[in-house]
């Protein structure tokens, strides 16, 4: 893993939290990078951690232990401590566009926030004029969306101002958690289009967070699968759809629902899905997967398989390799 | 695959529902049409918001209270359900149809345990009101296993919050079982559920349905959910059934411009990048747009689809759309 061709790099990166049952073990010890210009997707069901990985990336939660190396930069830190410089540089999308906008505010001051607070506007005629600016890359009309509320826009609309909110201060790494998730297919092709006509435009990375392989496969060129807070396997997008290797993923792609036989044919054949996530309090010890294994070894269930590289860029947590 | 001798259970015919709202009516249902033979599995699709839950709570007359059955007919085997009193309703919700809802949380009862839930489920909808206990339990624990759930004795004697997601849609789907119904609805049952849990219960559901011969309706807006399950598949949008077909044909061959971009936004495994999606969002229903109800949102729309409602229109094969397109004179 090159820092040097790396906008962010995430080094043996483990978040826990303590509750009343006990530890939950969020993210263990994972490792990626991604590269300047590139969408890079983390795919996980719920309870992977995938989540919880972008927001320690964004200083939302203190790490438990390991490194978050940012252009160069240290940054396992919680957001407080971070450099404003750094903060102005990344910034976030949310799942939920209806939660994580201010219902009592107007577009304007929602889009003008970060403006405001890295300094970069003198009065309002100023302001006016970016936020007006960054509702057209947004692809929102601002004579007609800079004066209305959260409430009267549609889910799409509301995705749409929560982007302009998160390109505002020109930030060079943007994290997507789940953009569409709650988003109607066809709106979803629309908010997609715009996120990816932005990147080449403004030469934007992203970390893409989803749950959602066939949504990934047409935005990402590299992916990492998590299963209860570990990478499973790391490639680039074409080589894992074409040659999926961990048993996870394999059922993990198999359960996925398709509409031609042309994306039947690419499925795994013969893995069926069986059982459910186990806690994240008591992970199972060795590989955490094997429970739910058709092939699970002995080995499997007493020593956790490291990483390893099997084709070119292309990593595999699993003792079958 | 239909069974030769086909006997209709359902028909919906030009079913108007609207809901009363402080700014008006809001007129949902358009004249909704929809068939259900017996043992046949029908899909429908479309956005959040299209009507087609309320078309399913119409059929069960679990309708809210600001709703107002406007017109229409909805007969089940031979009965105008509209026309039921309510011990006939009573009679029809326990004995011959079933429903499991979006969110099983919300379904299930979250402070009595499954084993009373599942109980009073089988008591209040079996022939003989008085079964023993004990042959309560044994049914009960058959269900359970029936829809695979593992160690049925630990979840009986679990309250809901105790059990995972999957696990309490297959409590939902135990309890709708717990007699022999004749249909099936299924609204989005595993829209909240993991990729992977996703799949274990509609193949769960799909091979209960065969075992049993049930006929289903399955709502979905997951296309690929439907495309794997059901025979016949509807597109609604916005109130109105605008495309019925066989599932095979709707998917290679879509007729009507909304099924198209629907299915054209559905990003693919195999890769290819996006459509533009469908410009603009669902009507709203207290003025909706006058003549089909698609053309504002339409790349296709003639000067006549902002006048007049379009027809339906037979094409070869079991095919129908409501679309001026297809129209000749």
């Amino acid at each position: 893993m090159e820092e040097k061709e790396s906008i962010l790099v995430v080094k043996n990166l483990t978040k826990h939290f303590k509750t009343s049952f006990g530890i939950v073990h969020a993210v263990d010890n994972i490792e990626f990078d991604v590269r300047f210009g590139e969408t890079f997707g983390l795919v996980g069901e719920s309870g992977s951690g995938k989540t919880t990985t972008g927001y320690v990336i964004m200083g939302i939660y203190t790490p438990t232990a390991g490194r978050i190396v940012f252009k160069g930069h240290d940054i396992s830190l919680h957001t407080v401590k971070r450099p404003k410089s750094i903060k102005k540089d990344m910034s976030m999308v949310f799942q939920d566009p209806a939660s994580s906008l201010n219902p009592s505010k107007t577009i304007r001051e929602i889009v003008g926030l970060p403006l405001k607070v890295h300094g970069m506007v003198n009065g309002s005629s100023e302001l006016d004029e970016k936020v007006a600016k960054l509702l057209e890359v947004a692809e929102l009309p601002p004579e007609r969306f800079m004066y209305r509320r959260p409430r009267d826009l549609g889910g799409g609309e509301k995705q749409a101002v929560a982007i302009a909110r998160a390109i505002a201060t020109n930030p060079s790494f943007v994290v997507l958690d789940e953009p569409t998730s709650a988003l109607d297919v066809s709106v979803q092709a629309k908010v997609i289009k715009t996120l990816m006509k932005l990147q080449q435009e403004l030469n934007l990375s992203y970390l893409f967070i989803t749950h959602d392989l066939s949504l990934m496969r047409n935005v990402a060129s590299r992916v990492a699968i998590m299963y209860l807070g570990r990478i499973c396997e790391y490639a680039p997008a074409a080589m894992f759809f074409q040659n999926p290797l961990h048993p996870y993923t394999k059922m993990l792609l198999s359960s996925v629902a398709v509409l031609t036989d042309k994306e039947e044919a690419l499925k795994p054949k013969g893995v069926k899905s069986i059982g459910e996530v186990p806690s994240a309090i008591n992970p199972p010890p060795g590989c955490r997967f094997h429970t739910r294994c058709a092939f699970a070894k002995n080995i499997c269930k007493v020593k956790e398989p490291e990483l390893a590289m099997i084709e070119s860029e292309h990593y595999v947590a699993c003792h079958l390799y | 695959m239909r069974p030769s001798l086909t006997e209709r259970l359902l028909e919906i015919k030009n079913l108007y529902v609207g809901y009363k709202t402080y700014m008006g009516t809001s007129k949902v249902l358009d004249g909704v049409y929809l068939s259900v033979d017996t043992g046949e599995k029908v899909g429908l699709i479309g956005e959040s918001g299209c009507g087609k839950t309320t078309t399913m709570k119409a059929i069960l007359r679990i309708l809210p209270t600001n709703a107002v059955l406007q017109s229409g007919e909805i007969s089940f085997g031979g009965k105008d359900i509209l026309k039921m009193g309510k011990s006939e309703l009573n009679e029809l919700r326990r004995k011959r149809i079933a429903m499991i809802f979006q969110d099983p949380t919300a379904a299930l009862n979250p402070v009595f345990k499954v084993e009373t839930q599942l109980a009073d489920i089988i008591k209040f909808s079996s022939a003989h009101e008085s079964e023993e206990t004990e042959e309560i339990r044994a049914k009960r624990i058959r269900l359970l296993k029936e829809v695979a759930l593992p160690d049925p004795e630990r979840v009986l004697d679990s309250y809901p919050f105790q059990l995972s997601g999957g696990m309490r849609q297959r409590v939902c789907i135990a309890t709708a079982l717990a007699t022999h119904r004749q249909l099936l609805i299924a609204d989005e049952p595993t829209t909240n559920l993991d990729v992977t849990i996703q799949d274990q219960v509609l193949r769960l559901i799909k091979d209960i349905v065969e075992k049993r011969k049930l006929s289903v309706i399955l709502i979905s807006h997951a296309l690929g959910a439907v495309r794997g399950f059901v025979d016949k598949v509807c597109t609604m949008y916005a109130g109105e059934i605008v495309e019925v077909a066989e599932t095979e044909k709707l998917f290679s061959d879509p007729l009507h411009p909304y099924t198209k971009g629907l299915l054209e936004s559905t990003p693919r495994l195999t890769g290819g990048g996006f459509s533009e999606g469908i410009m603009g969002r669902v009507p709203d229903y207290i003025n909706p747009p006058q003549g089909c109800r698609f053309h504002p949102r339409c790349n296709y729309s003639l000067d006549i689809c902002k006048k007049e409602k379009p027809p339906i229109i037979d094409s070869e094969g079991n095919h129908s759309v409501t679309c001026w397109l297809y129209y000749k004179k």
